[in-house]
Parts: structure tokens; sequence; C-alpha cells
């Protein structure tokens, strides 16, 4: 990790994202020894509860909720729930574009490599976004109260879907100006620690588990 | 690349539900490597009318760039010539790392990555933004992100410069470097503003449109 920087780190992020995930493609039980060892792994790497909130939060979510859900839509909606948590937070904590340019550099096509490109971007900006509207509403008093909390996050909800969609105009325009063609440049090299690497072959792990036991000759 | 040339031909915009034009009709033409102010209140359709030359918004008049009509498949083509700085400066940023994104431009033109790293550089270098290059942009100021969008245009080598409220963060010693910079530019600039006038006057741009009130 390069000086100065204010973010954790990929190893977190990537564990964090990848666990997400796959406790929501193995079910219950793999989500509650996730959430534990996430839950170590945040202690182990002094991650500020901030950040790890949201991310715990939806695999509490899906702990929580799941077993008692009326039926297998809502249970699903509750997994994408944890999946879209556990993307946008290992998107707000890591380098994206290296893991983006490093599917470039195994071939990925250059429209995929815009799509993911842009999607990232735009979760990031979406959530230095959401975390702006946060603090202005707590700074005008909008959470006050069980009606206050619910008003103010209607109020950010809203606001955030709206600036979402003229975000995504201005984003396509600006793109469109500076020659963006599906091609990144090479972000710098990180130095790789040994704990890194551990990691992010446990989060690969972890995902290959979740997938294999969702596979139909798995059960 | 060389310098373009500008021409606006009562070129305006009417936004849904509008009784009128904002901006009303503009007519206007740079020469190549003019630099030049467009000046008008705040609402009075400056950004609109840089989309307009940008080809990015579409409305009544010609907008004509190097004596082509910014229209249909010329579009895209012209497009390469321009940079557009946005009065945001984060709607023009995309990669988290400083150097990477003032890259994108030079690497998606098809330069190899050394080249790209190398005019990536040098554009952070002419806005006075070196010791930015390592950082991340989520960690800068308003204004440290006005002077790596600069950069990202200037990485490109446009032939037109179209900057919306480029001062507005910089503080004083910034601007003079920045309007140096962009006069010294081989580009022709097209600065809107809508207080920063006397001191663009200054170092060279003259007024080329003004618009009327917001």
């Amino acid at each position: 990790m390069r000086a100065g920087l204010s973010r954790p780190g990929p190893r977190a992020a990537l564990l964090f994202g990848a666990c997400g995930a796959a406790s929501a493609l193995a079910g219950l039980h793999a989500a509650a020894g996730v959430l534990a060892l996430s839950l170590a792994l945040a202690a182990a790497t002094r991650l500020g509860t901030a950040r790890f909130v949201p991310l715990a939060g939806s695999f509490a979510l899906v702990l929580v909720v799941a077993p008692v859900s009326p039926g297998p839509a809502a249970r699903a909606l509750l997994q994408g729930l944890a999946v879209s948590a556990a993307v946008v937070v290992a998107v707000a904590l890591a380098r994206w574009d290296r893991a983006v340019a490093a599917l470039q550099g195994l071939g990925a096509g250059r429209s995929a490599v815009a799509f993911l490109a842009i999607a990232c971007a735009h979760v990031e900006a979406a959530g230095r976004g959401a975390g702006r509207g946060l603090e202005a509403l707590r700074l005008r008093g909008a959470f006050g109260g069980v009606r206050g909390l619910a008003r103010g996050t209607a109020l950010l909800v809203a606001r955030e879907l709206r600036r979402s969609l003229e975000r995504a105009d201005r984003t396509a325009d600006a793109l469109a100006l500076r020659g963006f063609d599906g091609r990144l440049p090479a972000p710098p090299r990180g130095p790789l620690s040994a704990g890194d690497g551990a990691a992010i072959a446990a989060a690969a792990l972890s995902v290959a588990l979740a997938v294999g036991s969702r596979l139909p000759w798995s059960r | 690349m060389e310098p373009l040339s500008l021409a606006l031909e009562g070129v305006g915009h009417r936004w849904p539900g509008a009784e009128r034009d904002t901006p009303a009709p503009v007519t206007a033409a740079l020469v190549p490597g003019e630099k030049a102010l467009l000046e008008g209140p705040i609402g009075s359709g400056k950004t609109t009318l840089l989309l307009r030359i940008a080809g990015l918004r579409e409305g009544p008049g010609r907008v004509l760039v190097g004596g082509t009509e910014m229209k249909g498949r010329a579009v895209s083509t012209l497009r390469r010539g321009i940079g557009l700085l946005w009065q945001n400066p984060d709607d023009g940023l995309f990669l988290p790392g400083v150097l990477e994104d003032v890259a994108l431009g030079p690497v998606n033109d098809g330069l190899p990555p050394a080249r790209a790293e190398e005019r990536a550089r040098a554009a952070l270098a002419a806005v006075g933004a070196s010791r930015l290059a390592d950082r991340e942009i989520a960690e800068l100021s308003r204004g440290e992100r006005q002077l790596v969008a600069l950069a990202g245009l200037l990485a490109r080598e446009p032939g037109l410069l179209l900057l919306d409220e480029p001062l507005s963060a910089l503080d004083s010693a910034a601007r003079g470097k920045v309007l140096a910079l962009l006069a010294a530019h081989p580009a022709t600039v097209l600065l809107a503003t809508h207080d920063g006038g006397e001191a663009a006057r200054e170092a060279g741009f003259r007024e080329a449109v003004r618009l009327g009130g917001g």
C-alpha cells in the first residue's frame, strides 16, 4: 500500500467483498462462518467499524431475516442485498482499477473492461456522494427521532437515486470527451505482502467453495 | 494537435418547458490559438453553451470546429481534439489514482504505457501538480482536483480547450499559474467565468461572448 492512502488496503477489501459474495451464495451456515471470520479479520486489520458495519449489516440481515422470510423470492432479494453490499464495500475500500486492470491483462475485452470500470467508478462516486449527503442531513438535524430517521433515510435515498442518474449522464459525457475506449492505464504495483497473498487466496477459496456448493452435483 | 478554430452561428438551447432560450442564440468566432472569455452571470447558460460546442447537447444553430460542423458522424472525430473541463472537477475524473487518471486519455489514444505515463507526468508538471502524481483523487482538495482534471485534458494535447469556471477553486497563486499556462498554450481556449474575467484579461484573454442574465 502506498503512503498516504486513507483506505485500509486491498487485502481487507478483497476479503470482505469476496466473503460477502460467498456468504450470499453459500447460504446461512457459510454466512455465519464468514461473518465470524470477517469480524476476526476486522479486528486483526484494525478496520474502522464505520467501514465494516455496512457489510456486517448485510450479513446480519441475511442471517436474521432469511429464515423467516416469506418464500424464495424474498430470500433471493436478501442475498442480492448482501452481494451488493459486498461489492459496494469492496469498491469503497480497494483500488478497483487494480482488479479491472488485472482482468485487462488477462485478455478481457475492451467492452467488458469499460463496463466494469464505469460500474466501479460509479459505485465509488455514489458512495462518496451518499457519505456527504448523510453528513449534510445529520448536520441539518434530519435524523432526530424515529420519524426523523425514516424521513432522513427517505430523503437520502431519493437524493442519491436522482444524483445517480445525473452522474451517469455526466460520466458518459466525460468519458466520451476523454476518448475512453475500454483501455485502462496500468495502476501502480503495490507491494504484495505474504499476508496479502494469504488473504487473496483465502478469499478466492471462499468464493470457490461457495460457488461449488451451489453446483448441482455437489448437493 | 494543431489549434482549432471555433465558430458559433446562432447557437442556443431551450430546456423543456422553458419560455426562452438559455443561452440566447450566440454568434461568435475564435481563430486558431485564440484565448477567449465566455462571460455571464450564474444561470445564463455558459455550461450549456460549452456542452453544445462539445457536441453533448443538441439545439438550434451551428457549431463549427476547425471548419467542420459538429454534427452526425463528425462529432466523434472532432471530439478527439476537444478538451472540456467540467465546473465540478469530479465529473471529469474517473480513476482512483492521479497519475492513472491523467494517463487515461493518452492510453486510449493508443500510446504505449511508458509514453502515456511520460505525457501524464509532463501535464501534471505543466499545471504545477507534480507532487500529486502518486496520490489518490479521493484525498485531494477541490482545487487540487481541478488541477488534475486540467492535466488530464492537456495530456491529450487538444486543439480546443473548453473550460467551465476553471479558476473557481484555486488560490491566487494557482490562478496566476494556470492563466499563464493557458495563455501560452497553443490550443484555442474558451474560458467560461462569472467572476474571474479581470485576471484572465490581464493574462491576454479577450471577451468573445457575454451572455445575458440567468
